[in-house]
């Protein structure tokens, strides 16, 4: 097997998700955000963003906090150390897969014939 | 994806600016100081003679002084505390909570700290660079001063509209400007100039964040037990 293609194979499931790579996302650059937030930044429906939490929290990506504000619940989310050491791996090993894919994919150079100046 | 990621990183940094309360926060915090600097000059005027502590009028003064001080901080705390309170009973309900990650608002304090150093360091160097003669140099009137500042506040602003694209920064910037350049052409004496336009500008700041928090307002509020 190619071993670009085989780093690309090799890539995190979790995050690869596209609605967990756009949920953890959003969490590396942020300390942490309630479920609202979440919500209006993602679009999701409320079932589908639990469900995904549920699939991060799982893996020990996210870290999720039952609170309340005052006397109405809130669901704080932040992203665990591990789980940005995840996103920061997926990321490297995205960034290779695609770079070395795309030399690989150049077509060869050929050797530019070096320009003298015409002697009259 | 660098770039997704330094977009993404941009939105909790609009987010804690589109409800307009640190504005309100800032143009408060600008007034308090403006009134405990404006309450020192009175009592500078009264040291005159060897035995100025002995004069009511220094210990009006005095008091008058340290009230002043106590009320600053008691007006940037309570503000601080209000401001809290109202981002829980009415912001986070309509726009979420989140919270920017510590670097960068430790980042962000520091570029604050710096860029205000940096505008008190270039002032007193140019006032002291220009001392009492400077009336007699063409391109000094007793207006530079307050331009100075208005171009400062300005740039400040326009690199804030730059960076979360919220259009009030422009105005103030423009607001800025504009009150020190008419400060500048009434001719008055660098303190009162620079007393009027932190004033002008504070109220201003005022004016643009609680019409933010009152556009804010018209979002509905949801919890997440609405939410779908």
């Amino acid at each position: 097997m190619n071993e670009s293609l085989k780093s690309i194979a090799d890539l995190d499931r979790v995050i690869h998700e596209p609605a967990r790579l756009m949920l953890v996302s959003l969490l590396s650059s942020i300390e942490e955000a309630d479920f609202l937030y979440l919500l209006s930044e993602t679009g999701m429906s409320k079932g589908n963003l639990s469900s995904h939490l549920s699939r991060l929290e799982a893996a020990g990506y996210v870290e999720v906090i039952k609170t309340y504000r005052g006397k109405l619940p809130m669901t704080l989310c932040r992203l665990t150390d591990t789980g940005r050491r995840a996103f920061d791996e997926y990321r490297a090993a995205l960034k290779a897969g695609l770079e070395a894919l795309e030399a690989d994919s150049q077509p060869a150079t050929l050797a530019q014939p070096t320009l003298r100046p015409v002697e009259n | 994806m660098t770039q997704t990621i330094t977009d993404y990183a941009k939105r909790p940094l609009r987010a804690a600016e589109v409800d307009g309360l640190n504005e309100v926060l800032g143009g408060i915090i600008l007034l308090a100081i403006t009134m405990m600097q404006y309450t020192s000059t009175f009592f500078q005027a009264t040291i005159r003679g060897s035995n100025f502590t002995e004069t009511p009028a220094f210990r009006t003064t005095l008091a008058l002084w340290i009230a002043a001080i106590i009320a600053m901080f008691a007006i940037i705390y309570l503000t601080k505390r209000g401001v809290k309170a109202l981002r829980e009973r009415y912001v986070y309900p309509r726009i979420g909570y989140v919270a920017p990650r510590v670097a960068q608002e430790k980042r962000r304090k520091w570029i604050g700290v710096a860029v205000a150093l940096g505008t008190l360091l270039f002032t007193s160097m140019v006032a002291w660079i220009f001392p009492k003669s400077y009336s007699t140099l063409p391109i000094w009137n007793s207006g530079v001063l307050v331009v100075l500042l208005g171009i400062f506040g300005a740039v400040g602003y326009f690199v804030h509209f730059a960076k979360l694209g919220f259009a009030r920064h422009l105005g103030l910037g423009g607001m800025a400007l504009s009150a020190s350049l008419l400060l500048a052409m009434l001719h008055l004496d660098d303190i009162p100039a620079i007393y009027l336009w932190t004033v002008i500008l504070g109220v201003s700041m005022i004016i643009g964040g609680a019409l933010a928090f009152a556009r804010l307002l018209k979002v509905p509020a949801f919890t997440e037990d609405d939410a779908e």
